[in-house]
This record gives C-alpha cells, structure tokens and sequence, in this order.
C-alpha cells in the first residue's frame, strides 16, 4: 500500500487491485491459495480479495481521521529509530543450527547453537564481536524419545535457551537477546519426551559457563524448585522417584529456563529486550482472535452480517475461524496487505503456545512402560509454568512478508515496540531479504557445513563396515538394515536409472 | 601430498633477519595445478610478490613404493580477501545510506584471507 493510497478516503477497489498487483510476493501467495480454495471461491478469489482488503483500508483510514468510533487494526511506525540512538548497545542474537547425515534416510546427528554478540559503534575489532557456539551430538543424550521426529527439536530449544541465558549471565550491559525463531514454541507438541538424566544435562551446560559453579547451581535450582513444585503436580506418584533419579522433564526444565531469562533481564538496567523473530510464520491467531472478531462485530452493528457470503458467493462464512479456514488467509498475508512499511501492527498475547498441555503419558530412561504425567501445571498464569508471549507483525519492504516479534509480557510493555523497531532496524540493512541482519549472520555461523556430517557420515559407515565384515552383527535383520544403510544412500529420484 | 606452506627467505635478500626462515604462513585450498594453487594465509603471513616454498611427496611411476620429497617454489600473485559473513546486499545498503558499518550490527572481524600464488619451479630435497 502506498502512501496515496492510505491517504485518499474514497479509495476505489481497482486502486487496491493495482496496489497489490505491484508486490509480486503477495500475488504469487494469493495465487497459490486460489488453487487451494474450494471451486466456488477460486475464480474470483483474487479481486474479492482485493474488495475484502479495500473494504479493510478504508475502515482503518475512517478510524485515523476519526469518521469511525473502532479502530479495527491499530499500525504505527517504527522507521523513526537510525544507528546514532542506538550507539554503544550490546546485542546478542543467537540461532541452532542442524546436522543430518545421509544413511538410508536423513538421520539428525549433530546440533550446534551459534551466538553472535557486537557492540554497535566500537571501534576496536577485538572488543566489537564475540562468536560462541554450543555443539551437541545427539546420539551423546540418554534422555529424550529418539524415535520421535521432535527430539532434535527439543535439544535445539534447550540449547538455543542455554545459549541466550549464557548470553546474560556474561554480558552485564546486554541491551537485546534475540532469537531465530519463536521465543517460545508450540510447546505441548513435545510433551512426553523420555525425561533428560542428570549426565545429558552436564551435556547441556558443559558449553554454559566459565565457572562450573554457575552450571551446577542452575542444575540444583531446578532440581529443588522440581521437587517441591513441579513434579508432585506432573506426576504425583512417582515424583520422588523423578526427584531421586535426577531426572530433568524437558518440558518443566525449558519453562524454568524460560522464567530464568526473564529473571536475569528484569534484573538488568535497563532490562534487556528479549525478542524472537519469525519470518516465515504460518499463525493465524491475530487474525482470527483480534482481527476479524472486530470486523464481524462491526458487521453485526450495522446490520450486515452476510458481508463475507454476498462478496464470496457463499453461504458458511459466518465466523473467524471458518473465513480463514475457507479461503486460505494467514496473519502474515492479510497484514502484509493491511501495513505499510516501516509499521507494525498492535501487539497481543499469543494463546496457542500452551494449548494442549494437559494429560499424557511418558517413559521414564531405562524403562518399557509409560506412566501417566500431567502437564497442565506449565500453562500460563502458573508460577511454575511458562511465560506469557505477546506477539506483533513488522512489515519492512513492499516486496517482503511481515515478520513476527515476539516478547516476554512480564518485561514490561515497552519491550515489544523496542524489540519491533530493533528488528525493523537490522532488517533495513537487507532491504532484499528484510529480516534482522544479526540473525543472518548467526544463522550462516551456526550452519553445520556439509563437509562436517559427511565426515560423521564416513566415520558411522566404516564402523559399521568393520563390525559387519567382522561378524559382530548376526541378527539377520539386522545385518539387511546396515547393508541398506551403507550402500543405498544414492537412493534418490535424482539417481533414478535413466532411460 | 603437502598440508602446509613455509615462507622462506628470497635467495638474493640482503637483509636474511627480515624474513624468518622456515615460518608456518598458511595451509593450501581448492584447486591445485602445474602452474597455480591457493593458500589460506595465517593473518598477516604473506604479502603481495613474497617467495613461498612448499614441501611435497612424489610417487615414482615406475616404483610407486618410492618417495621423491621436492621442494615447490611459488610467488604470491594476489591477495583475495572474503568476509563470509557479510552480505554483499548489505554492503550497497550502507553506500547508499552512507551508513558506517562500525555503527550498525553488521560482522567485520570473521574474513578469509587466500593467496593465489605461481608456481616458479621445484628442486628435490633427497640430494645429499
């Protein structure tokens, strides 16, 4: 959307049309949600769409010149932040990085979590930037449920969380931590991973401090708070087993590693931005919990409730839910249509995170058989439990995607427009790409480089060789699967025998 | 096959104290040929026209259980410095903005530095 547009009252839909057309990122979503959306929708999906962010615009203009009494989206710039206001802070963005070696299948080996930490304004290079990595080999861990898809995930989160608190713990004037990604991930999906034991912990923290005192008494903190606190709630009957075994439930160990990050930076002055920032999000939460709630309501006041059925030509699109659900829109497509660049849109907490966590079962190290576990003690507004998360969209470029901010609420209410025009910032010095500049540069130092899981690979297979040719493998099964492992990894439709 | 470099000092120097013989200047990359190979210098091992000298091991063809140890003779053509780290993308940003890079958060320390270097000739060192 272009300043004209914003400022002309009786914009018109061809306008609007036109606008989008110029942003090639939008139309090429907007194409492929029309191949996506039901047969009725799809032949005018796109110029309904244009009428539906018209009818949008308008409504926000109306509110700024205060023609109308709700504001429906409240945006508002951020682009008045420039490199002379923030001279001398100490940013730290952090990053996990993934190593997977090719066997008979992709197999994740190797995780390594970069940290990137500069001045803005220092001269002198040896004190400007500070680069730290935290490797962990996966197969090093007792703990955590291997066969599941999301293990490496959980060992990627406790490491980026002990990186960042690291990150805090030795930098006294750390202004802003910020993550690649989510600050806080979709966290039931990972409940009922095998619990952490006391060694893959020391794994974790071998990598945390300089005094092994600090790691030790992170490691004891939890386990008392764990024992008095948490686990009676998870699992009251066997907790003082969980408690005796030093056992670390990787769900109650990342949320008290969350509450520690917001202890260090509430105890910082001024306290420290925490953010994470997301750029290829696929949440709807904002507009299906705030957005669209105010449209139908507004819609409902006038009387006009079949707005949505008479502009698609449909019966059933009646509530938030089912709009979004019929034709295909996501929070980063309608706002990348709704803000201009250099704004972001009005924060809210974001729900979804701790949806889920509730009752479920879990298999203790060692053991065959689950047991129950409960673990609707982490949800929000639990001491124990995790943070609340407010989130809000920055949108950099007319030819980029909105990204998402996300902060601690605790922190204070100033953290998301300074995380937002932070992030704004260092996206500006990649105009192409517009996402925070730190994050690249950590994303490329935390990459785990071919030549290095192709090394592991190479070690696993001639072991495996070795112990094959020796005989130390009978089981015949067995034997099938190394076999296949070694020799089938050119098993790829690019290796397809050709004609 | 060779791992490393030596800077040696140039046959003709006047002054052998402002070359230190034998001195570790970096590890070879990439692509070698007869005529060119590049070296991943140590931070500040090598200047521009600097004599390299690099130890290797030839198989004999007729009698591969032979070990031939030469000594390669190369200069230092060109310096080829790369800040991996850097985008180039932002780099035009900060020309147009007229923006100093020490102000913002870009990286400036992480560069790999490589000398291409010609190869000038080689001299056995099993002589006695």
């Amino acid at each position: 959307m272009n300043q004209q547009d914003s400022q002309d009252d009786n914009l018109t839909d061809q306008e609007v049309i036109a606008d989008l057309q110029n942003q090639p990122h939008l139309m090429i979503k907007l194409q492929e949600n029309a191949l996506l959306v039901a047969e009725s929708l799809r032949h005018n999906y796109f110029t309904n769409t244009a009428k539906f962010i018209t009818y949008l615009r308008r409504a926000m203009r109306q509110a700024d010149l205060g023609q109308r009494k709700e504001q429906i989206l409240s945006a508002k710039a951020i682009n008045d932040l420039n490199w002379e206001k923030v001279q001398g802070e100490v940013v730290t963005f952090i990053d996990g990085g993934l190593g997977q070696v090719q066997m008979s299948s992709p197999v994740p080996i190797l995780l390594r979590v970069g940290s990137y930490r500069v001045r803005t304004g220092e001269r002198n290079l040896a004190e400007r930037e500070q680069f730290g990595y935290y490797p962990v080999i996966l197969g090093d861990l007792e703990g955590g449920s291997k066969e599941r898809k999301d293990f490496p995930d959980i060992v990627r989160i406790t490491a980026e969380l002990l990186g960042g608190l690291s990150a805090l713990k030795r930098t006294p004037d750390l202004r802003v931590l910020m993550f690649h990604g989510p600050l806080v991930y979709m966290m039931s999906g990972y409940a009922g991973h095998t619990p952490f034991t006391e060694k893959d912990i020391d794994i974790f923290l071998s990598h945390y401090a300089q005094q092994p005192e600090l790691a030790e008494q992170l490691k004891e903190d939890f386990l008392n708070e764990a024992e008095l606190e948490i686990y009676p709630k998870i699992a009251p009957d066997r907790c003082d087993e969980w408690v005796a075994r030093r056992l670390f439930e990787p769900l109650s160990w990342m949320a008290f590693l969350y509450r520690q990050l917001i202890k260090e930076a509430k105890q910082k002055k001024p306290k420290t931005i925490i953010t994470g920032v997301v750029e290829r999000g696929q949440l709807r939460e904002f507009s299906e919990k705030i957005l669209l709630p105010r449209i139908f309501t507004g819609l409902r006041q006038k009387q006009n409730i079949n707005f949505f059925n008479i502009l698609y030509g449909r019966k059933d699109l009646t509530s938030p839910k089912v709009l979004l659900d019929r034709l295909g829109y996501t929070d980063a497509l309608l706002l990348s249509m709704l803000l201009e660049p250099g704004q972001f849109s009005e924060a809210w907490e974001i729900q979804n995170k701790y949806d889920g966590l509730s009752k479920g079962k879990i298999t203790l190290p060692d053991e065959s058989y689950a047991t129950d576990a409960d673990w609707s003690c982490l949800k929000l507004s639990n001491e124990i439990g995790f943070p609340k998360v407010q989130g809000c969209y920055v949108k950099v470029s007319e030819t980029t995607e909105p990204f998402r901010v996300e902060v601690f609420e605790e922190l204070g209410k100033d953290q998301i427009v300074e995380a937002a025009r932070r992030a704004y910032l260092y996206a500006r010095v990649l105009p192409g790409y517009a996402f925070p500049v730190g994050l690249d540069i950590v994303d490329k130092y935390a990459k785990i480089p071919n030549w290095l899981t192709e090394s592991y690979s190479k070690l696993i297979k001639y072991h495996l060789g070795v112990s094959l040719q020796n005989g130390q493998i009978t089981d015949a099964q067995m034997r099938n699967i190394i076999v296949q492992s070694i020799y089938m990894t050119k098993r790829d439709w690019l290796f397809r025998p050709k004609v | 096959m060779t791992i490393s470099a030596k800077k040696t000092p140039q046959p003709n120097n006047p002054d052998p104290n402002s070359v230190s013989p034998n001195r570790y200047v970096g590890t070879l990359v990439g692509e070698s040929t007869s005529r060119e190979f590049r070296l991943a210098v140590a931070p500040e091992a090598v200047r521009e026209q600097d004599i390299i000298a690099v130890d290797a091991q030839l198989r004999q063809s007729e009698n591969s259980s032979t070990v031939e140890t030469i000594r390669i003779w190369a200069k230092v053509q060109t310096i080829e410095r790369i800040n991996p780290l850097f985008p180039t993308e932002a780099g035009h940003e900060l020309a147009a903005t007229r923006t100093n890079p020490f102000d913002t958060v870009l990286s400036l320390t992480v560069e790999m530095v490589t000398a291409v270097c010609q190869v000038l000739g080689a001299e056995p060192l099993d002589v006695k």
